[in-house]
């Protein structure tokens, strides 16, 4: 019994669709006339030859026209033997008169198995979008000149394949002169920051793995072959094909400039921290030594003031330590308020009056509002109750307590007022406890207003809390 | 009642006279007076540990520290500190009360505020 022969070859050829069909070294063994006459070609012309060769690159659009992605679409079937759909590509056809037709194609490559199981063909179908991308041609234009606007280089990734389609600034960006970089993203991974690639890879195995990511974003550095670092921020959107396959559109800015000059501000701003630390220390430092100076001041006052005899000369050193203390006790009350060093006075004052009152069995009620002065506003205060209290205090056998009150009135003005016995009173003898409190008092800019009844001697000095 | 026995630890010697002088008024007995660390400990040795009460500035000489000198006499004699210095920040502060003080005067001190807090260790 013969065995029926079927006409494979002329099935082929009778094919309604176009179909190149290519063995395992990606030579031509046949086509379809819908091939043949898509591409104005003859069988003669193309069998048996590399499909590379048959349709050689347009030397006009170099860069432009992509065997390289064509290659790589090809090699994968072989590799994987799964079909591939390819991205829209250019691929010019060569015309009889030795020109290029400009062409651009969305191509399937199907693998066919032997009866070993082994990949024994491919078969190309293409489709030609020539005149489709054509007419978005307008529309892709616009995007070009957006681009370029903005500065931003575009690029194209299909995981899959690792097929890696760009605008030449990509190239320019990762370093690579035009053509070198070749048609795949591993020589550009290669340049990325060994730091960064982790995680821009994180980032498409991510993708790959939750289809319902749309968007993504690298932020990563490109090590150039000349060592300089070049950074870059990458936005892009997900492309699912119906079969599931993921491709990746993106946008790439060069942000170099930007980060450099965010780490020359943390920088600045580093040194300043240090500048504002040490002044800190400074200032710490130069008022531990100011009240160490000070401490010595009356120290050896002291220590002479102990060695005499006389009562006379030892009341006036008395009184003179007395002066000094009110005026250097205000920097033991001294303390950083935000930027300046303010006194604060219920503190002060209470301190003061009990150190005045000493061992004497005498009463001073201090009552002050919660208020915090500059040193030289301090300092008269301080001097003027001094005197006040100084000159009563030396007087025994007095019961009547003595009121010091600091208190803030109307309009920034604040009120000191010292009441109590007759003795507070200054020797109206032109005595220096006089003059120093008219003079404490003139040096606040303040009103001096005194009372002297029954009930005793009120003293009131109302101020501004400010200098004017 | 025998007097309570204080150590001056005082690099400046016009304040540690000073305070001498102000001590030995109010009837107390001074130990010694130390200007760093291994002087106050060597004082401290020296009286097997009979001290009341040190009087401690921050900044000693020769680059010691009071709160490390107050920490030594509290650890080997179980001596509490009074801390004396115009450098009380609330980190010194904070350092010093792991040694349990009996208290802290600012410098300029008064006499008063010097004795009072002395006052307290006598119980």
């Amino acid at each position: 019994m013969s065995t029926p022969t079927t006409n494979f070859a002329a099935i082929l050829r009778g094919m309604p669709q176009p179909y190149l069909v290519l063995d395992t070294d990606l030579t031509v063994v046949g086509a379809s006339d819908a091939y043949l006459a898509l591409t104005d070609r003859t069988l003669q012309d193309i069998v048996g030859q590399s499909i590379l060769v048959a349709f050689p690159e347009n030397p006009d659009g170099q860069g432009m026209v992509e065997q390289g992605p064509l290659e790589v679409s090809l090699r994968h079937v072989l590799r994987t033997g799964e079909p591939h759909e390819m991205a829209v590509i250019q691929y010019d056809i060569p015309q009889a008169d030795g020109g290029f037709a400009q062409k651009f194609w969305t191509p399937v490559h199907t693998p066919v198995v032997g009866d070993d199981g082994k990949i024994e063909y491919i078969i190309q179908n293409p489709m030609d979008v020539t005149e489709s991308v054509l007419q978005a041609k307008e529309a892709d234009a616009r995007l070009r000149v957006a681009l370029h606007a903005a500065d931003l280089a575009s690029w194209e990734y299909e995981p899959e394949t690792d097929l890696w389609r760009r605008s030449q600034s990509v190239d320019t960006l990762f370093g690579f002169e035009p053509g070198e970089g070749g048609p795949v993203a591993a020589p550009f991974f290669a340049r990325m920051h060994p730091d960064d690639l982790p995680s821009a890879k994180q980032v498409v195995t991510e993708v790959m793995a939750c289809p319902d990511t749309t968007t993504m974003r690298f932020d990563y550095r490109i090590l150039l072959p000349t060592g300089e670092v070049r950074y870059v921020s990458s936005k892009g959107e997900v492309l699912r094909t119906s079969t599931g396959k993921v491709r990746m559109i993106g946008v790439l800015m060069d942000v170099t400039a930007e980060r450099l000059r965010e780490a020359e501000l943390s920088k600045a701003l580093a040194a300043q921290a240090d500048l504002v630390e040490q002044k800190d220390l400074l200032l710490a430092e130069v008022n531990h030594r100011v009240k160490n100076s000070l401490q010595l001041v009356v120290s050896t006052l002291r220590l002479q003031a102990r060695k005499l005899q006389e009562p006379a000369t030892k009341e006036a050193f008395d009184q003179a330590i007395s002066r000094v203390r009110a005026i250097i006790s205000v920097h033991e009350r001294l303390y950083r308020s935000s930027n300046s060093l303010s006194v604060d006075m219920a503190d002060h004052l209470t301190k003061l009056c009990l150190d005045l009152v000493g061992d004497a069995s005498r009463t001073v009620i201090v009552d002050a509002d919660a208020l915090e002065l500059p040193t030289e506003r301090a300092i008269p205060i301080s001097v003027v109750v001094n005197e006040l209290l100084a000159g009563a205090l030396r007087v025994q056998d007095e019961e009547k307590p003595i009121v010091v009150s600091l208190k803030t009135v109307a309009d920034g003005q604040v009120e000191l007022t010292v009441a109590g016995p007759e003795t507070l009173l200054p020797p109206a003898d032109g005595g220096l406890r006089g003059r120093l409190i008219a003079t404490m008092a003139a040096q606040l800019g303040g009103m001096v207003d005194e009372a002297n009844a029954q009930d005793g001697y009120r003293f009131r000095l109302a101020f501004a809390r400010t200098e004017r | 009642m025998t007097a309570l026995r204080v150590m001056i630890v005082e690099d400046e010697m016009i304040l540690a006279l000073d305070l001498e002088d102000m001590l030995l008024d109010a009837g107390y007995t001074v130990v010694g007076q130390a200007s760093d660390m291994p002087e106050a400990l060597a004082i401290a040795e020296g009286v097997g540990g009979g001290i009341d009460v040190a009087i401690m500035d921050i900044n000693l000489a020769r680059g010691s520290n009071g709160v490390e000198t107050a920490a030594a006499l509290r650890k080997l004699w179980n001596i509490p500190s009074l801390f004396v210095s115009g450098n009380l920040d609330e980190r010194t502060r904070q350092m010093a009360m792991e040694w349990q003080p009996i208290g802290f005067v600012g410098k300029p001190y008064s006499e008063r505020e010097v004795l009072t807090v002395i006052g307290t260790a006598v119980t």
